[in-house]
């Protein structure tokens, strides 16, 4: 698309990011680049490009097969694809339509068309032979020239490589892929007046490859749903009790808690009023009203911020934010006062601290400025005391919170300042599960360590080029499916 | 905790600092990784209400906010036949069965033939050898020929009956309540699915992943700290 204006081409990028994003959602561009064009380095000499390296040419004399000339892609084709997918139209099928498109690794031969050479796989217009790493080719399918759009795709789960035509898919050409070979796409040309284009997934394919990275999730998920447990499936029910239950203890559902142990008959570990105060501190959490989590805690808990300074650096960061956000307020300014030693009822709670939050009004109320710089001294001076005691890397974190939360400061309207972010509500949940965890003096029930443990699988799975990682995302498998019309 | 597994936990003095750091590493991103809250407690639900929890199910509504979304008669009649299978009584649960939906057991051949196969183990249980035989007989020796399948289980459940002590016998397993619970969630499996719901739990599918990648990794060769009890959090690394 040329485009007049010079946002144009900007939008342009931004769609086909969105595209390709769209179909290879688990490749990470910042650590693997995905194929857009044809190399204007890795191509034989008799290769021309033009229309930003998406469109080539023969330039040779094409006398015979000794002169034929190919060129890969700018980038290889990551595991994290899952399945890889391409399509080249042949604009002209020149003087004798010697074209051979497909993969080849890095390295390989370009004075070749690909699947002539070892680690090289291509499927060619003249005679509708698949070459996989070999001289000789197998009958394949059809012929293709002048008009026709050839797609080849790579199969990083079985490792295996198809190819299509105008749309339709012609089979699996070559099933035994080496494992751990990168292959990049790869077309060849022989004969002068030969020109094709490449779409590299930035606009719409002829085949339907959508369709086939649906079916490839939908037989992984079955896959992994029908995975035998060694234990047995009773056993394994069993522990998916356990885990439930785990997992509400932890964040202290304690009604739900008590309800299944009853119905499973498992023993509860905690007191239902343990459980039930743990709740009570998290839901203060987590609706800003940071001073009266940490006074509850201090009288329940006493010596865990003592013990665990970084933990109560961060919790009152929170503080600090939330009394510019208006949830919270100071200390010494009401909200604790009178209530160190009552207990706090459910009750109560809601009444109560609706009174006594005022927010602050920064503009109008010169005093709360002030008292929100001592408080923020006070973080200053904390933070002082725990990098003093730690070398760690984690001191470095702590202090780009607090520059970031002293920060608010700086804006007339927090809200649509660069450090916005602080203010939303889901800021909450990382040091609410945080306080939870110290207060339990344990990181993670064991369901969620379990998740942590599959996504560094999954991770571990693309790095050993397993593609089957792709379409089996934690994600994914966390929504419900949607109902499909399929019977067996 | 890594004390007391096996020895491959064991860190050695060869072992060199580079990875040993590359396992706190593995171990920090494992406790690391976040999962949104809200989506959690939307799989934890969904198994609530698919289990047939209902009191949990209406308590995590409240705690919650999230909509259980539970149909009422379809899980009273679920919680019905959970406590029938858990206390032995699986004619009772085969009714039940039969008035939610008629046509259930004719067309789950292998769940009829395991709630036929619980009824000789609660037999078995009672120590009612004369009554497990006249079933086997009568009810379950026609089915066992039907599949090679159902007459290893057959086999199996048979077998206890050798024994002066079944609980003793390397059958025993099938007199746990795990044997139970696996009927149970066979039967929730096949009414869901009748019903046109997903047959299996997220939860189910999300801890197999586990497993799965696990088991890719290893047939790959791969080295990494496996997860060696899910519910115990245990990591077993690699040597």
């Amino acid at each position: 698309m040329a485009s007049v204006e010079g946002g144009g081409e900007m939008e342009v990028t931004t769609n086909e990011a969105k595209r390709l994003s769209y179909l290879y959602p688990q490749v990470d561009e910042k650590e693997t680049y995905l194929p857009r064009q044809w190399s204007s380095k890795d191509k034989y000499s008799y290769i021309g490009l033009s229309q930003n390296n998406l469109r080539v040419h023969y330039k040779g004399s094409g006398k015979n097969h000794k002169d034929a000339a190919a060129v890969r892609s700018n980038h290889p084709i990551p595991t994290g694809c899952g399945v890889y997918y391409y399509e080249v139209k042949v604009i002209s099928k020149g003087k004798d339509g010697h074209i051979g498109i497909g993969m080849s690794a890095s390295g390989v031969s370009l004075n070749k068309l690909p699947g002539w050479e070892k680690s090289s796989y291509g499927y060619h217009a003249d005679d509708g032979c698949v070459f996989s790493s070999s001289g000789t080719g197998q009958q394949f399918g059809p012929t293709f020239t002048t008009g026709d759009v050839v797609g080849c795709g790579f199969n990083l789960v079985d490792r295996s490589i198809f190819f299509t035509k105008n749309g339709i898919k012609l089979g699996t050409a070559v099933s035994d892929v080496p494992a751990n070979l990168q292959l990049y796409p790869t077309v060849g040309l022989q004969t002068p007046g030969e020109i094709v284009e490449g779409n590299f997934g930035e606009d719409q394919f002829a085949f339907n490859f959508e369709a086939l990275l649906t079916e490839m999730k939908y037989k992984t998920r079955l896959q992994i749903q029908e995975l035998p447990v060694a234990e047995g499936e009773g056993v394994w029910q069993a522990n998916l009790h356990k885990l439930v239950l785990g997992y509400l203890v932890h964040h202290g559902y304690t009604s739900t808690a008590v309800a299944l142990a009853a119905d499973t008959g498992q023993q509860l570990e905690e007191s239902q009023e343990s459980m039930t105060n743990r709740q009570k501190i998290q839901s203060l959490m987590m609706c800003g009203r940071v001073s009266q989590a940490v006074s509850m805690v201090n009288r329940l808990h006493p010596g865990l911020f003592d013990s665990d300074q970084e933990l109560l650096f961060r919790v009152l960061c929170h503080q600090f934010i939330e009394t510019i956000a208006g949830y919270d307020t100071l200390p010494g300014r009401g909200a604790e006062e009178g209530r160190e030693n009552g207990e706090v009822e459910d009750e109560s709670m809601e009444t109560e601290s609706n009174d006594v939050v005022t927010p602050i009004n920064l503009d109008k109320d010169p005093g709360a400025v002030e008292q929100l710089l001592l408080f923020g001294r006070e973080l200053q001076s904390l933070y002082n005391q725990i990098s003093k005691k730690s070398h760690q890397s984690g001191s470095h974190q702590l202090q780009t919170l607090l520059q970031d939360v002293f920060s608010l400061l700086a804006y007339a309207d927090p809200h649509s300042s660069p450090v916005a972010y602080l203010l939303e509500p889901s800021q909450r949940e990382p040091v609410t599960a945080a306080l939870n965890s110290a207060i339990l003096k344990n990181n993670k029930p064991p369901l969620e360590f379990a998740l942590g443990q599959a996504s560094q699988c999954l991770k571990l799975m693309t790095e050993n080029g397993l593609g089957a990682a792709a379409f089996a995302t934690i994600e994914e498998l966390l929504k419900p499916t949607t109902p499909h019309n399929q019977t067996v | 905790m890594e004390d007391n597994t096996t020895s491959t936990t064991t860190v050695e003095v060869t072992l060199s600092t580079s990875s040993t750091l590359e396992k706190d590493e593995w171990s920090d991103k494992v406790n690391n990784h976040s999962v949104s809250r809200s989506d959690l407690n939307s799989v934890i639900m969904d198994y609530l209400v698919r289990e047939g929890f209902k009191e949990a199910a209406l308590s995590f509504q409240k705690e919650t906010g999230i909509q259980s979304g539970l149909d009422d008669s379809l899980m009273e009649s679920q919680i019905q036949i959970r406590s029938a299978i858990e206390t032995g009584e699986v004619q009772k649960a085969v009714e039940t069965l039969n008035d939610l939906d008629l046509v259930i057991l004719d067309t789950n051949p292998d769940l009829f033939f395991h709630l036929q196969l619980q009824q000789l183990l609660e037999y078995i249980r009672q120590g009612n050898v004369d009554e497990a035989l006249a079933y086997a007989q009568s009810e379950l020796s026609a089915r066992g020929e039907e599949n090679s399948k159902f007459l290893e289980e057959l086999e199996s459940a048979l077998a206890l009956l050798a024994y002066d002590d079944p609980i003793k016998s390397p059958f025993a397993y099938l007199l746990q309540h795990s044997q139970r619970l696996k009927v149970v969630s066979e039967l929730n499996s096949a009414i869901l699915s009748n019903q046109g719901k997903e047959e299996v739990s997220r939860l189910s599918v999300l801890m197999k992943l586990v497993l799965w990648a696990q088991s890719n990794l290893e047939k790959k060769g791969a080295n990494f700290p496996k997860l060696t009890s899910i519910c115990s959090s245990t990591l077993t690394h690699p040597q």
